[in-house]
């Protein structure tokens, strides 16, 4: 069976229901084939090859909504799970606001978010790329690899409405991870961990390899820092908390649910003047571009923040008839087994003027900080939590690293205390990321 | 679906040493409730099968969602062909342990089949839940509650002549709600969950739950903040199962050992205080990490990792089994057909000892009692973190004022050793969730309440 008899099912399905008497209905195709090699115990554990598909139907009766999906594609069931989303929006509740689905728009052109490449990777050649990470980190016996992968996965959505809306799109990742940590017969070192991800085939395993081989290493004679007050320089992959507290503060889902610390601050300051971040969801090569987002409304790019002051709210189209604005394009759902929520694309954060180590340079004392593991409430910003990767800067240097250190506080305060971003952005899964140097944190050590 | 199966693996196993099958056909629901409103209701059903095969001492592993003989026998070539393009690599070839072949079709017992509760009732439940929440305090300014149910019907078949179906339902209700009062907001959530239908809301009345959650949101909303530093702590069974999973469970998981763990070579050494014993097991009924089998086809069983404060068994598959020399002990899981099975964790807990609650209270002149786990992560080095929502200061063996959540953290090890009070208040199951190691897993928690000293992460 040929995928265009799946898409004729669909839409005789799609025909059908509306027959029935669904007033709207949308249908979410989508098909990936994983390539992804394990590497645990420093060995290539398995080579694991997934090849997953299915279809999820919205459909709407007297504006409730309904949703079921199945991955089984003989027309009987396509057809028997689209009749159940009619079903379930029956006995569903009915939105007075509700406008309609996304009617067909010319769609941005978004480049470099599929590459051939690497959907023509081999399962040798996958394999050779993890053999490079595994070798290059293993040149130094003391490190040892907890975990490492390679991660193919080549995609392809569809997505249909009773508006005539049609769109299709191809996208291609690579992703290479390593979580390794160091040991000796005197130590063990914390997990050191970082990952190259990317649309194209352009990641250089060695130079992610070497990168975490030095960071694991430099975490071996780690000690535990005096308790105090002081600043701290955020690495790329530890400013999850404070992206994740704006990224769900603008979510519209949880502004009108009443639980955003960012509710009715749209023109307010909320961060410092240094500070100024954008949605972009089109941009070339982003890991979150698309050129239609989980509904079918083109994605834009979104003020959030600018010079610390609150612009926009992001919203799909339920949130946004609510309150009577149109969809910033910014539907998000990760698969058809879930119907469209609200997200971000790709966080662009404003760039500084300053590299890292010139913004280490006006430290006197403060705490380098690889990644933060704990637990965060973007509800009203308190995070708490044990410094990883973390190493102590003094008179402008890195020095010690750090072993039982934790950092407390609250990331809406964190915002405001933004002293410096650098000029140097990672590629980071929600988008290119600075490191950013914030004062006033509490860290917590010794007595 | 049997035949087909018996077919693809006579096929199979001439290209192979070991090959096994399994196909899972999984039955999902869910309604979720905000703010009084009905936001979701979803139902799917999908299903898939995938192929492992062992060449050579080389593990390969392909899915299908395609179930005909030719998709089938596809999916076994392209094991097959996997295995043997990683064989190179290996500089140590896998092989298993021994396990009983096993025939068996079984059915985890169910009374209220979540397939069968129509979803006027299932609407009824968390709406029920939400106006509890409001009911409570007019600082409520959110609620959210959750509701799902998981069915899965298993068969799995290996060249070994292993052949078994299972079926395993699992239902879940969680709530989270939101208090404000001016500038301050305070969250706070609660869950059950279990391998059982819908009788667990005849057992854990829902609006408990929900109360639960709304006197936790509107007491913090102006409780201090958490204190910083060093402290003597009552934690209470749910924290006490986290830290027998996330702290000290994942260093006994075999593969891990391999790699390093703080526990490497420690076996028989002392690892926590004398009094302390602590499990993982499969078998507590309606527990959310119980099966019958696993997927390798071992029987589940309850093994005791600590004896009285020794290291007795690390967990194992039937790989790490073969390098230790020992039994499987039944922690091969795998989330769905669409992913192979890794050591995992079932039920884990720390046995209960002796003290009541007020003994273990009323004894703490100095320290704090903390309430309500949020999950958390542990590292190589032992060091571990969790997330609290509530904490109360000790003062003079009694409790004393308030304090939000924070960040507990400590060394795995040493918290271990430095338990000095087990209550006798043992409870098992119903504290489920999800443990995150590469892929998502079903596990419960359990234990007493229990003291020890750990580090805040607070003010």
């Amino acid at each position: 069976m040929q995928e265009a008899d799946y898409v004729s099912y669909i839409e005789d399905a799609m025909k059908k229901t509306l027959r029935k008497g669904a007033n709207e209905i949308e249908a979410f195709y989508s098909k990936a084939n994983n390539l992804n090699v394990r590497i645990e115990k420093n060995e290539i554990i398995n080579e694991k090859q997934q090849k997953t598909h299915g279809v999820g139907f919205r459909t709407i009766k007297n504006r409730a909504m309904g949703y079921s999906y199945t991955n089984q594609f003989e027309s009987h069931i396509i057809l028997e799970t689209a009749s159940k989303s009619l079903d379930i929006a029956k006995i569903s509740q009915s939105y007075d606001f509700w406008e309609g689905l996304p009617t067909p728009k010319k769609l941005p052109p978004v480049k470099e978010i599929y590459d051939p490449k690497i959907s023509n990777i081999s399962a040798e050649e996958a394999v050779e790329l993890a053999l490079v990470m595994l070798n290059t980190v293993r040149e130094d016996k003391r490190v040892q690899v907890d975990t490492g992968s390679v991660h193919i996965m080549d995609v392809e959505t569809i997505l249909l409405n009773s508006n005539d809306i049609f769109y299709e799109e191809k996208s291609t990742y690579i992703v290479l991870l390593l979580m390794c940590f160091a040991r000796t017969d005197e130590d063990i070192g914390s997990f050191a961990f970082d990952y190259e991800a990317s649309r194209k085939y352009n990641i250089d395993p060695v130079e992610l390899a070497i990168r975490i081989k030095d960071l694991t290493i430099r975490g071996l004679g780690a000690k535990e820092p005096e308790s105090r007050e002081c600043e701290i320089l955020l690495d790329p992959n530890a400013t999850r908390e404070i992206l994740g507290t704006i990224s769900y503060g603008i979510n519209s889902e949880n502004i009108q649910k009443k639980s955003s610390p960012f509710e009715g601050k749209i023109g307010q300051k909320v961060a410092s003047e240094l500070l100024s971040i954008e949605d972009h969801g089109v941009i070339d090569g982003g890991l979150n571009s698309t050129s239609f987002d989980g509904e079918g409304t083109p994605p834009q790019r979104t003020k959030i923040l600018t010079k610390g002051e609150l612009k926009a709210y992001t919203y799909n189209c339920f949130t946004a008839f609510r309150e009577g604005k149109e969809s910033t394009g910014h539907a998000s759902r990760a698969s058809y087994l879930t119907p469209p929520r609200v997200g971000v694309t790709n966080l662009i954060v404003g760039l500084g003027s300053k590299t890292k180590e010139e913004l280490i340079d006006e430290i006197d004392y403060g705490i380098y900080i690889g990644r933060i593991s704990g637990n965060f409430r973007p509800q009203n910003g308190m995070i708490s939590g044990t410094i990883k990767q973390g190493f102590l800067i003094e008179h402008g240097e890195i020095t010690t690293p750090l072993i039982g250190t934790m950092v407390s506080g609250n990331t809406l305060d964190w915002m405001k205390n933004v002293t410096g971003i650098g000029k140097e952005p990672k590629k980071t899964f929600i988008g290119p990321i600075p490191p950013l140097r914030i004062e006033g944190v509490k860290i917590i050590g010794r007595k | 679906m049997y035949d087909l199966l018996t077919k693809t693996i006579d096929y199979g196993q001439k290209l192979t040493d070991f090959l096994e099958i399994r196909c899972e056909n999984i039955v999902d629901f869910e309604v979720a409730l905000e703010n009084g409103e009905i936001k979701r209701i979803s139902e799917g059903n999908i299903s898939g099968c995938c192929a492992r095969a062992l060449y050579n001492g080389s593990w390969g592993f392909a899915v299908t969602e395609i179930l005909t003989k030719e998709s089938l026998f596809s999916m076994v070539k392209s094991a097959v062909s996997l295995a043997k393009g990683s064989e190179k690599s290996k500089r140590q070839k896998i092989e298993l342990a021994e396990t009983k072949i096993i025939e068996d079709n079984v059915i985890l017992p169910v009374k209220k089949d979540p397939t069968k509760v129509n979803t006027e009732e299932k609407v009824s439940i968390i709406k029920r839940m939400d106006e509890t929440v409001f009911d409570h305090s007019d600082r409520i300014t959110s609620c959210s509650v959750n509701l799902d149910s998981h069915t899965v019907e298993k068969t799995y078949i290996n060249s070994e002549g292993t052949n078994f179906t299972e079926k395993i339902t699992r239902t879940e209700a969680s709530i989270f709600a939101v208090a404000k009062d001016g500038n301050l907001i305070s969250p706070a959530s609660e869950s059950i969950a279990g391998t059982v239908g819908f009788e667990i809301f005849d057992e854990f009345e829902p609006e408990q739950l929900a109360r639960i959650v709304a006197e936790r949101a509107t007491k913090l909303l102006k409780a201090r903040l958490a204190p910083a530093g060093e402290f003597t702590v009552i934690i209470d069974p749910g924290i006490v199962g986290l830290l027998a999973h996330e702290a000290f469970g994942h260093c006994a998981e075999a593969d891990f050992v391999i790699s390093g763990s703080i526990l490497k070579d420690k076996i028989g050494e002392q690892m926590a205080a004398e009094n302390v014993s602590l499990i993982d097991e499969g078998l507590t009924e309606g527990a959310l990490g119980s099966f019958k089998y696993d997927d390798e086809g071992v029987p589940s069983q309850s093994t005791m990792v600590v004896k009285n404060g020794y290291l007795e068994s690390y967990l194992h598959n039937r790989e790490t089994a073969k390098i230790f020399g020992v039994e499987p002990t039944g922690n091969a899981r795998a989330q769905s057909y669409a992913q192979d099975p890794l050591i995992r964790m079932r039920n884990t807990a720390i046995l209960p000892g002796d003290w009541s609650f007020e003994e273990l209270i009323e004894d703490t002149k100095d320290g704090v009692y903390l309430k309500g786990s949020m999950g958390g992560q542990a590292d190589s080095n032992g060091e571990f973190m969790f997330g609290i929502q509530e904490g109360y200061f000790l003062e003079n063996g009694e409790i004393g004022v308030p304090f939000r959540g924070a960040t507990i953290s400590g060394n795995a090890i040493q918290v271990m050793l430095d338990i000095d009070a087990l209550g006798k208040d043992f409870t098992m199951g119903r504290e489920g969730g999800r443990c995150g190691k590469i892929q998502s897993m079903w596990v419960d928690l359990g234990g007493p309440h229990l003291r020890t000293r750990m580090k805040i992460g607070g003010e």
